[in-house]
């Protein structure tokens, strides 16, 4: 598996839990102060950091990223866009090759409510174990 | 005494090293596991078996390669690209047989008690 500097993995790692930890304190302060405003710009800025700081680590780490198949329509770079903000390389390949299937891929409908019924689980999954893990709560990660 | 501890599975990375060693030596892959889940009372979820075999990956519970040749259905000028086909390593399938070993004592204990 294509693997980042680990000194830079930990680094970011570390980033990741203060940004974290900051978001989660803003997010208590603004309710105990009733600021829906403050409570929804920190959870925003939070999710941002989140997206892009993945995309930003994943540029290079998507085999396709340059001669990306095609699927007459589904759009793909947009199906990589999403796995490269959720950070993970493996579930882009996952599911470019579930479209192999000749049940998934028949037609852009089949393929495009795959496609729609696999991410945005695979899109929670991914938040909820990547907050425990970063707040040191990954022995509660179950599925 | 120096003694490497073997991961523990989770009840998904459970199901996905039982129906790896099953099929070993062939490989599966993601959405071939999770249709052979799905005639049992335990299925694997397409949304999350991706981020499952990732992280047993990370663990080295499961070893995977790109499949080096098409399957039969694909015809020329077909949507192609090689799947990611994962097989069980002898650690995962160390730390399935200890699972296994574990339930197994499970009904002794309630017999016991």
């Amino acid at each position: 598996m294509e693997t980042i500097d680990p000194r830079l993995e930990q680094t970011l790692e570390t980033l990741d839990r203060g940004v974290l930890l900051f978001a989660l304190g803003g997010i208590v302060f603004h309710v105990i102060e009733i600021s829906l405003a403050g409570l929804l710009l920190t959870a925003a800025a939070a999710i941002l950091y989140g997206l892009v700081r993945n995309r930003i680590t994943n540029l290079d780490h998507f085999k396709f990223g340059s001669a990306l198949p095609t699927l007459p329509g589904v759009n793909l770079s947009r199906l990589m866009l999403v796995c490269q903000w959720l950070g993970n390389q493996r579930l882009f390949e996952g599911l470019l090759g579930d479209l192999v299937d000749p049940e998934i891929g028949r037609t852009h409908t089949t393929a495009q409510r795959h496609l729609r019924e696999a991410l945005w689980p695979a899109i929670w999954n991914r938040a909820w174990k990547t907050v425990l893990d970063r707040l040191w709560l990954d022995r509660f990660l179950q599925s | 005494m120096n003694k490497t501890a073997t991961p523990k599975l989770s009840l998904n990375e459970a199901i996905i090293a039982h129906l790896l060693r099953q099929s070993s030596p062939t490989p599966l892959f993601g959405l071939e596991l999770v249709r052979r889940s799905s005639t049992g009372k335990l299925q694997l979820k397409k949304g999350t078996i991706y981020v499952t075999l990732e992280r047993m990956e990370k663990k080295g519970l499961v070893q995977s390669e790109l499949e080096t040749s098409p399957p039969s259905h694909v015809k020329e000028g077909d949507f192609y690209i090689p799947r990611r086909m994962y097989r069980l390593t002898p650690l995962g399938e160390q730390a399935l047989a200890g699972l296994e070993e574990a339930v197994a004592q499970i009904p002794g204990f309630l017999v016991g008690s």
